[in-house]
């Protein structure tokens, strides 16, 4: 019953990790390169969590909405979850 | 075992999200009896960060400005203070008058500032702020509610999820340091909660606060829930249960991972930005409460060595720490 409850726990805090990550990169793109158009969000979000953290390490070096579409065209096979 | 600290602030926080027009019911029956409840009540969260940008949440304390509708159709803000600690006198009746000024200097509208002490000092009530010089006076008088005030028996008989809450709070001031009738008092709250004929989403959010501030170590957690599932099989007399701990588990987990989450995802930026941190500013940047992990991860976007970032830490990490 102990570990019963614990997973649920470490379930909850598994999906907040993913989620607090991409929170974070969609506000540090958001001041880096502008505004995101709808496709351009949904396709951060729907990165694997690996892709996510590469992406948060490239995205210090954007200057522009181009360098994110460049990014994402070139780790969309690999990325996606 | 160690009696893991309660979260006030977060169950307060969740309580007066959930059950705003309660609270007001409860503590403030004349501003509950002016509003509109038919018209929308909004949090103005935000707005709240921006006139108070110094003062980070979550210091046994917490603050919401709700934006309220009036029985004549006017608009009005109601600006809550609820205070988990004793704090100074001349600074919280101060802070009362700041941000009551800042908000009707904003928004220039009627402000209704109201406080709730939740502190064990009988002796410490605030309720106005005055200062006088030289012929010019000024002073702003607030409702207070001191929960050591209210009487126990009439919170027992009342179905409202703040005279619940004032008894878990009271419950927790009462057991701190004392783990086994902490878990009495613990179960016993939930059956007397449970008979008073709450809704089943409110027995949902009243256990959340049971559990968010009447922590337990693990192993008298487990026997306080499988307690809790007895007292309401036998109450409610039926074997599905209206709560679900594991809901609830899930919650919090979430919350601590999004902060851990956002922590590892910083640390890994700025040691791309400025090169490997030493031991020392490592363990800094971890310190930081999530809010301030945040304005850090926008600050991080200019620094270009790691004296950005001691400047920075030396800036915000008096007020940022969790």
């Amino acid at each position: 019953m102990t570990c019963f409850v614990t997973s649920f726990e470490e379930i909850g805090r598994a999906e907040g990790r993913i989620e607090g990550q991409r929170d974070l990169v969609l506000r540090l793109l958001r001041r880096k390169v502008g505004s995101l158009d709808e496709a351009v969000a949904a396709r951060v979000v729907s990165l694997a969590p690996e892709a996510l953290l590469t992406l948060s390490e490239a995205l210090l070096d954007f200057t522009d909405q181009s360098d994110l579409a460049a990014w994402l065209e070139r780790n969309a096979s690999q990325g996606a979850s | 075992m160690k009696q893991p600290p309660s979260d006030f602030d977060g169950a307060w926080k969740y309580a007066l999200e959930q059950y705003f027009a309660p609270f007001l019911k409860f503590f403030f029956p004349d501003a509950y009896a002016a509003i509109d409840w038919n018209q929308p009540v909004t949090f103005r969260d935000t707005d709240l960060q921006q006139i108070a940008p110094e003062d980070p949440q979550g210091k046994q304390r917490v603050d919401k400005l709700v934006e309220v509708t009036r029985r004549d159709g006017t608009p009005a803000w109601v600006l809550i203070h609820i205070e988990i600690q004793s704090q100074h006198d001349a600074v919280f009746a101060e802070r009362m008058l700041l941000y009551h000024a800042r908000i009707l200097d904003r928004e220039r509208r009627p402000v209704v500032s109201l406080a709730v002490l939740g502190d064990e000092d009988p002796d410490w009530r605030p309720d106005e702020y005055s200062s006088e010089l030289w012929g010019c006076s000024l002073s702003l008088r607030f409702p207070m509610v001191k929960l050591l005030d209210l009487d126990a028996a009439t919170l027992e008989r009342t179905r409202n999820p703040f005279a619940t809450l004032t008894l878990i709070h009271r419950d927790a001031l009462e057991t701190r340091g004392k783990p086994g009738e902490r878990l009495q008092r613990k179960v016993a709250r939930y059956r007397a909660l449970l008979q008073l004929g709450y809704e089943a989403s409110d027995v949902r959010a009243l256990l959340r606060l049971i559990e968010h501030i009447l922590r337990l170590d693990p192993v008298r957690a487990q026997r306080a829930r499988d307690t809790m599932r007895q007292v309401e099989v036998e109450v409610t007399g039926m074997d599905t249960f209206v709560t679900s701990f594991e809901e609830i588990g899930r919650a919090e987990g979430r919350i601590e991972g999004r902060a851990e989450g956002q922590r590892e995802l910083l640390l890994r930026q700025l040691t791309r930005k400025v090169g490997a941190l030493t031991e020392e500013l490592h363990v800094r940047v971890s310190r930081l409460a999530p809010e301030a992990l945040l304005t850090l991860s926008e600050a991080l976007l200019d620094f270009t060595d790691q004296s950005d970032l001691i400047t920075w830490l030396e800036r915000n990490e008096s007020q940022g720490v969790s």
